[in-house]
């Protein structure tokens, strides 16, 4: 009867660690930090064949699409530049230049980086941007002036980012995040 | 005492080996398997090898980081039968076409840019085996084909994927109309 107990216990516990440490390692093992852009991660598909595996993984378990690598790199974020989480309930501006890409997205995700069907998403060229190129949406609940996404809640979010045949040789600054009030 | 320390490091290894099971189960099954049921759910009245335009509510759960203004033509190919040619026909301006393998991974992409056309037809031709490819058969599989682009699929079935996005939601409909004349369809034996 003990043995039974102590199998049992042993089985669950390993089980539910492999599937917790599996699900975490979609996500962490799949994407990495983006140079010279801090607080971006990038959803590596075009990278290795084991971190691509990992990172197609995170989005087919989602029941997702895998981005097509080969003409769109795919970042996310969930926190500012000063390192606060993104929140519904505070406006967030979000500021870049997207002159260098064919077509660009920005998506709201959850606080995981998972894409959910009907999360608001801006996207190239239906959003407004300045002769230079440069671009500002804010995020908030409340309507914003100019280009605005509105999380579905007041509770943590993550932006994606996705990046559509940027032009060879041009470094890719990724758009920064600051916090305008809460 | 001993014999009790054995026993834990005895539950202890099978918890062990039981975690590193389920990990790579779930890492290797798992997402294909999830994917293919959320792909069966937005599809299933859908026959093999036939384009369609994806409807928009399934275009959101599918590709949710798509606008809903753009366009999705989807074909779920079948090669086991023979080559498959998707015949596209795409409006103006950027659009792409993927190709995925059953278990959802890319082992295809084309943009406007590279194709240089709007329109366009791909064939779909099933990677040789490696005993064909020892014995340097395969049909036509090895010819170039000189109507259009050839592609070789590292599974049977699969998934291509045409997308464009449109300006503005109102434009989408016009789009849609030129796209949904795509073709997709096994192709005749000589």
């Amino acid at each position: 009867m003990r043995a039974a107990a102590f199998a049992l216990t042993a089985l669950a516990t390993g089980l539910g660690l492999g599937l917790v440490t599996a699900s975490w390692s979609l996500y962490s093992s799949g994407s990495s930090t983006v140079v010279g852009n801090p607080g971006w991660r990038e959803w590596r598909l075009a990278g290795q064949p084991v971190t691509a595996s990992y990172a197609a993984g995170f989005f087919l378990s989602a029941g997702t699409v895998p981005p097509a690598a080969a003409h769109a790199r795919s970042f996310f974020r969930n926190r500012d530049d000063d390192g606060n989480a993104l929140s519904g309930s505070c406006v967030v501006v979000v500021k870049g230049e997207v002159s260098g890409l064919r077509w660009w997205s920005l998506a709201l995700a959850d606080d995981n980086g998972n894409l959910v069907a009907g999360q608001p998403v801006l996207a190239a060229p239906g959003a407004v941007t300045g002769a230079d190129g440069s671009l500002v949406v804010r995020i908030a609940r409340r309507a914003q002036p100019g280009n605005w996404l509105r999380p579905s809640s007041e509770g943590r979010y993550s932006i994606y980012f996705m990046a559509g045949s940027p032009q060879e040789g041009l470094p890719l600054q990724l758009p920064s995040l600051k916090q305008e009030g809460c | 005492m001993k014999r009790l320390w054995w026993g834990r490091i005895f539950w202890l290894a099978l918890a062990g080996l039981v975690a590193v099971a389920s990990y790579i189960s779930y890492v290797l099954f798992a997402p294909p398997l999830l994917f293919q049921r959320a792909l069966a759910a937005e599809t299933r009245d859908i026959p093999d090898n036939q384009a369609f335009v994806l409807p928009t509510s399934a275009q959101s759960r599918l590709f949710p980081a798509y606008p809903a203004s753009s366009v999705v033509v989807l074909c779920k190919y079948n090669v086991g039968d023979g080559p498959v040619a998707l015949t596209a026909h795409m409006p103006y301006g950027y659009w792409t076409l993927t190709g995925y393998g059953r278990d959802g991974k890319q082992f295809y992409s084309l943009t406007d840019e590279q194709a240089g056309s709007a329109d366009i037809t791909v064939r779909f031709v099933p990677q040789p085996s490696f005993i064909e490819q020892m014995l340097g058969s395969g049909g036509d599989r090895d010819t170039v084909s000189a109507a259009g682009w050839q592609v070789l699929t590292p599974q049977k079935r699969g998934l291509a994927v045409l997308w464009a996005p449109v300006d503005d939601v109102l434009l989408r409909p016009q789009a849609e109309k030129a796209m949904a004349t795509s073709r997709c369809g096994a192709v005749a034996p000589n």
